[in-house]
Formats: C-alpha cells, structure tokens, sequence
C-alpha cells in the first residue's frame, strides 16, 4: 500500500532522511517509533502529500503522494498531534465533511462516539482537548479511508480513553485497512501495534513484525547484571534487575518483548539488533 | 510484579484455556470470534490470529468455514489434559528440586496435600 | 463538480456571519441616512438620494478584503492548513470554488441585496414620511460594469490572498501601487525617449502631450487602430484574469505543510 524508495527530504541544508525505504501493507497496524526529531511527524507529511520530497520515489495507495490527488487523499485520514476544529455542531460538521469520504458510515461513526461517550449535542468547540481528539478519531474510523494515520493519538487521553482507542483500533482493522500510528507512549500501545517501524538518523533500521522480531531476538529480566557475551546483544537497568537483548538461539525459542527495551536497543546499535532482525531468512 | 517471559500470544492462549475451564466457553458451542476477542483484550487482531491458530493446532478449537470457531467437543477435556502435561514439565522439576533441597519426602506431601483438601471442603 | 459544491458550502459555513454582518451594515446604513436625509429635507436641505452611487464601496472596499483573506484560515494557517491540505480535492477545484464564491456569489449577491435593501428602506420611508425616492436598480448599466470590473480586479487580490502569507490585503494593494509607479515611470521615460526632440533634456523639463495628437499619430498606423483597442480588452477582461487566476492555482498546488504561519 506504501512503497518508498530512497526518499531524500532536508530542512533548508539540514537532512532529515537520507536513503530512506520504507514498505507497508495492508491489514496491519503499524507502529512508528523514533526519538523526538527523529522525522516522524515529517515522514507522515510526506506520506500525507503535505511536504514534498526532494529526491526518491514514493508510491501511497498508487500515487504520487506529491500529486495529492483526490482519490490519494479519500483513501487517507490523518488525524494530526495538534488539530483544528470549526465552531460547528456535530451535525454541520458531518454535513460538511462526510460527503468527501464516500464509504462514510454514520452509524459506525455514532458507535464509535457511544464507546468514546461523546455527547454529540455539544458545539465542537465546547469539547476538551481529549474529547476533540477522540470526535476526529470516530469520524476518521467511520471515513472507511485504507489508510489511518494516527500521530500521537493517545497523548491527551484519560486511562479510560486509551482502553476505548485499543478497543476501536482493534475492532477497525480489515485486511484492506492499515494504520500507522507515531507514537512516544509505547506502553500505551503494546499489544496492539505490530509490525513496527523504527525511523532512526534518517532511516527506518527496522520494519518487522514482532513474530519475526521475537524468532530473532529473546528478552531475559535477570536480578543481577547479565555477564557479557557474545550472545548478549544489549542489557539495560530496570527496576528490580536487568533487562537483556539475546540473539534466539532458535526461531522457536520466543519470548515475551517489552518494545521500549527493544527500541532502546535497536536504536543503540542498529547494525547489530536491527540487521539481525531485518536480515532475509536463509 | 512477576515477569512472565512468554509471548503475548501464549499468555493470550492461557487465557483462552482458563475460560474453557471455567465453563465460560462451553464445548461444541460457539466461541467469539478473533475480532471479538482481539476487541475485547485490546490487541492486535494478528495476534489474536495466532492464539487462535495455536489453538486449533492443538484441537481445542476449530473453525467453521464461514460460521466462525467452535470450542471442541472435548475442548475441556483436551485443555485439561494440556494444563497437566504443562504443569508437570515446566512446574513439578522446580517443585521436586526444591522438596528435595529441603528435605520433604512424598509421604510428607501427601499429608500435607489431604489436610489442604480438608479445609478447602470445610470452607464450603 | 460534486466537490465544487461541497467546497462552497463549506465556504458558505465559514463566511455566513460575516455576510449577515456586512449586510446589516448595509442596511442600516441606507436606513440611516434615508432617515437623516428626508429630516433635512424638512428642514429645508435640498433634497435628492441615489442609491445607485452607494453601491461602489462595498462592492469594492468589502470585496477585496474579503477576497484578500480567502486562504487566510486555511491554506496559511497553521490551524487550517491540514484539513485545507488534505481535504480529497483537486487544486483546480479548490481554485474555481473560491472564484465562485467571491468572484461571481459574492457581486451577484451584493448588488440583489442592495436592491432588496433600498426596496425595504423605502417601504419603511412611505410609511414613516410618505415620501419615496427611486430604488436601487441592479441591471443600470453603470453596476453591471461595475460588476464586471469586480470580477476581474477580485482575481488580481485572489492572487494576493494566495501568494501573501500574511497581510494579504495591503500587501495585493501596495504591490499594485508599485507595480503601477513603476509601470508609469517606465512609460513616461518611453514617452520622453520616443518624444525626445520636444524636451530639452531626458530628465528636466516639461511637455504637454496631447493624447488628441497621439491618437491622431497612431491612427496613421492602420494595424494599430484595428488592433490595439481589441487587444487592450482581451488583455483586460480575458488575459488578466486568467493569468491571476493560473499563478493563484499554481499556489495552491505548491502549498506545502511547512508555509503556514
């Protein structure tokens, strides 16, 4: 659904991706993970057909992302970090705004607002910060658009609103539907994201799912620090002990994966962890 | 917290087995499918895909081309056999090492485990 | 053509309530001074009102700021600009809803409002001084060419609106005055130059051009006489718009995430 070749993008003379590539399919729900600055928010624009690239090819759902051609961007809902909405009613904002996506659905778009419990007799812009968020995120679900992009959509949730966000991302995705969901607050979204996609120093080092991450790679928590060997690849302190990155001694030896120590740890040595994941199996 | 080093897709599949033998999924009858439950435990519906997949693998359940998943006619007796198989592998080696570093004996346990049942029946 | 029209209605959703606003102003204002008039007149004043004089300034004045602050909320903001940017149309429509809307419904609908204003203002003067002076008439020719100088001058500040990021309008009205100086001294110079043996010096001194005696010159050029004054109104009425309108699409095609301020 997303091809991306060698795609160059600067910031005046600053590079932000150098040599990028970058593959995603349909029917998953894909987790961007990087540093701040790293280029996330960036990369979705460009994806997004808002900035245009310098150099490479990039392929979005059969276009040109830079064309920003509309049957591109009906199949596109990108529910950005910070966000703009009308001081409108629901119901003007609807009228206004649904008849561009065609598979637009209202009644799945009043079952998302029923799980979000958002009272739809409300102006807009008496909403919260969170409530806000959570109305663009029903009205993205119901679009029907191919391709979700989500950038940080849990930052400004309550606890109860992240539960509400898993369940309705789970229960949206097709096998004709993707998500790409930018995220720092990886806790919040274990389980649900997978593959994930580490955008690093102007590349993605990784882009597996965590199957083939955890056939590679095994996560050990020992009390006292692991002695190192050639087989521990990256051990960092927790609370209570050490986490440890191991190279699986077998592809069926799997183990649970805690994906902030195994950013931490592809992000410290890309070379060794991520390659070792990403190769080509034999 | 206890870590436990295991793959989400199996801690989801233990999970499964607990509502087999709690009676919540009763066998032969329907059980949700991978979306309800991907739904209801917040994950990824792939992972769910593979819970379920291990899971009739293993016969416990089995799916219906086009209707959806049914729990096996004997899917409790089949979990119940897996648990036990699962419990003397992975559990009763560290429980013997330990009764053998301390010193306890079979017979020991064997009182022990009478007099546990015991009160488990006088708390009923 | 669909979009087109959800396009506008979006735009209708944004701009109603300054549309309300300026036609309460226009309104009242007639009210006001019909009023005020027709109490002079009592008074003695010499009497006599034409709504046809009254339309001018906000045809134009109201117009061009409004035209000028098209793209303000959207494709240069901030806020804006993400839905402007993602929203699944072609530029081209984007383009020709916004000249629908402030360069055809807004005129049209100015000129038939100030119409139905005078008519209801006059109504209230029958009853209140039982005396009338002539309503608005919207087909004179003198307000259909005044339309149709709206129309094409508003594509020279649609152009502005998309080309300045901020201060749109002073920016479209200062570039136009330097673009007009500068044309001017240009043309004086050429004039000088190509009537160089009636000035003393090609910077001091004056002379009178006779624009009588320039046409009588051109007209000795027959193919200037068949086609300059052709060609000055295609340049005027056709190319200008059209060429605004180009370099306006062209804006909204290269609007980029990173413009906005």
């Amino acid at each position: 659904m997303i091809t991306i070749d060698n795609l160059t993008f600067r910031y005046g003379k600053k590079p932000l991706f150098d040599n990028l590539n970058l593959s995603l399919k349909e029917g998953n729900i894909y987790g961007l993970l990087g540093m701040n600055g790293a280029g996330k928010t960036t990369l979705l624009k460009v994806l997004s057909g808002q900035l245009f690239r310098k150099e490479g090819d990039a392929d979005v759902l059969g276009f040109d992302p830079g064309i920003r051609h509309p049957e591109m961007l009906r199949e596109i809902f990108y529910l950005p970090e910070e966000f703009f909405l009308p001081r409108t009613s629901v119901e003007v904002y609807l009228k206004l705004y649904s008849p561009f996506y065609e598979r637009f659905n209202k009644e799945e778009f009043e079952g998302y607002c029923e799980i979000f419990q958002l009272d739809l007799t409300q102006k807009l812009s008496d909403y919260s910060f969170g409530q806000k968020k959570k109305f663009l995120l029903a009205f993205g679900l119901a679009s029907g658009t191919k391709l979700l992009i989500l950038d940080e959509p849990t930052n400004g949730l309550d606890i109860p609103s992240k539960s509400q966000f898993r369940k309705t991302v789970a229960s949206a995705i097709t096998p004709e539907r993707s998500f790409l969901i930018s995220t720092h607050q990886v806790r919040d979204m274990e389980n649900l994201i997978d593959p994930i996609v580490i955008l690093h120093q102007g590349k993605v080092i990784l882009n597996n799912t965590l199957e083939e991450v955890s056939s590679r790679i095994r996560m050990e928590k020992t009390l006292g620090e692991p002695a190192p060997s050639e087989s521990i690849l990256y051990s960092e302190k927790v609370p209570g002990g050490y986490y440890s990155i191991r190279k699986a001694a077998s592809p069926s030896e799997e183990s649970a994966l805690d994906l902030e120590v195994l950013f931490n740890g592809v992000v410290t040595d890309p070379m060794g962890i991520g390659a070792l994941i990403g190769e080509e199996r034999a | 917290m206890q870590y436990e080093n295991r793959p989400i897709y199996i801690q989801i599949a233990d999970y499964l087995y607990e509502m087999i033998l709690s009676g919540k999924w009763t066998d032969g009858e329907r059980v949700p499918s991978i979306r309800e439950m991907a739904v209801q435990m917040e994950v990824n519906p792939n992972t769910m895909t593979r819970t379920y997949g291990l899971l009739q693998e293993q016969g416990v359940i089995f799916n219906k081309r086009g209707i959806g998943y049914f729990a096996a006619d004997k899917a409790r007796d089949m979990t119940l056999r897996l648990k036990r198989e699962e419990f003397i592998h992975s559990e009763l080696p560290d429980f013997f090492k330990k009764m053998e570093f301390l010193g306890m004996t079979p017979e020991e346990l064997d009182e022990l485990f009478n007099r546990y049942k015991e009160s488990n029946h006088e708390d009923k | 053509m669909k979009n087109i029209y959800y396009l506008l209605r979006e735009e209708y959703y944004g701009q109603r309530k300054k549309a309300i606003v300026l036609g309460a102003v226009i309104f009242c204002i007639f009210f006001l001074s019909r009023f005020v008039q027709e109490i002079s007149v009592k008074f003695g004043a010499p009497g006599g009102y034409s709504y046809q004089d009254s339309i001018g300034g906000y045809l134009y004045v109201a117009g061009f700021i409004f035209t000028s602050m098209c793209f303000a909320r959207s494709m240069h903001s901030r806020q804006g600009q993400h839905n402007w940017l993602m929203m699944p149309v072609f530029a081209h429509e984007k383009l020709i809803s916004k000249v629908i809307a402030y360069s055809l419904v807004y005129p049209i609908g100015l000129i038939l409002f100030t119409f139905l204003s005078s008519a209801l203002t006059e109504g209230f003067m029958a009853v209140i001084w039982r005396h009338t002076v002539p309503l608005f008439n919207p087909i004179d020719r003198t307000v259909l060419l005044m339309g149709a100088h709206y129309i094409v001058f508003s594509s020279l500040f649609l152009m502005g609106a998309s080309y300045f990021r901020t201060a749109h309008f002073i920016k479209t009205i200062l570039s136009i005055l330097a673009f007009a100086v500068s044309l001017g001294l240009i043309m004086g110079l050429e004039v000088r130059f190509a009537y160089r043996a009636y000035y003393p010096s090609m910077l001091a001194g004056t002379f009178h051009v006779n624009g009588q005696d320039i046409l009588i010159q051109l007209t000795q050029y027959g193919w200037m006489k068949n086609w300059a004054e052709p060609f000055g109104k295609i340049l005027y009425w056709v190319m200008q718009p059209l060429f605004f309108w180009s370099v306006t699409y062209f804006r909204i095609r290269e609007a980029e995430a990173k413009n906005a301020v």
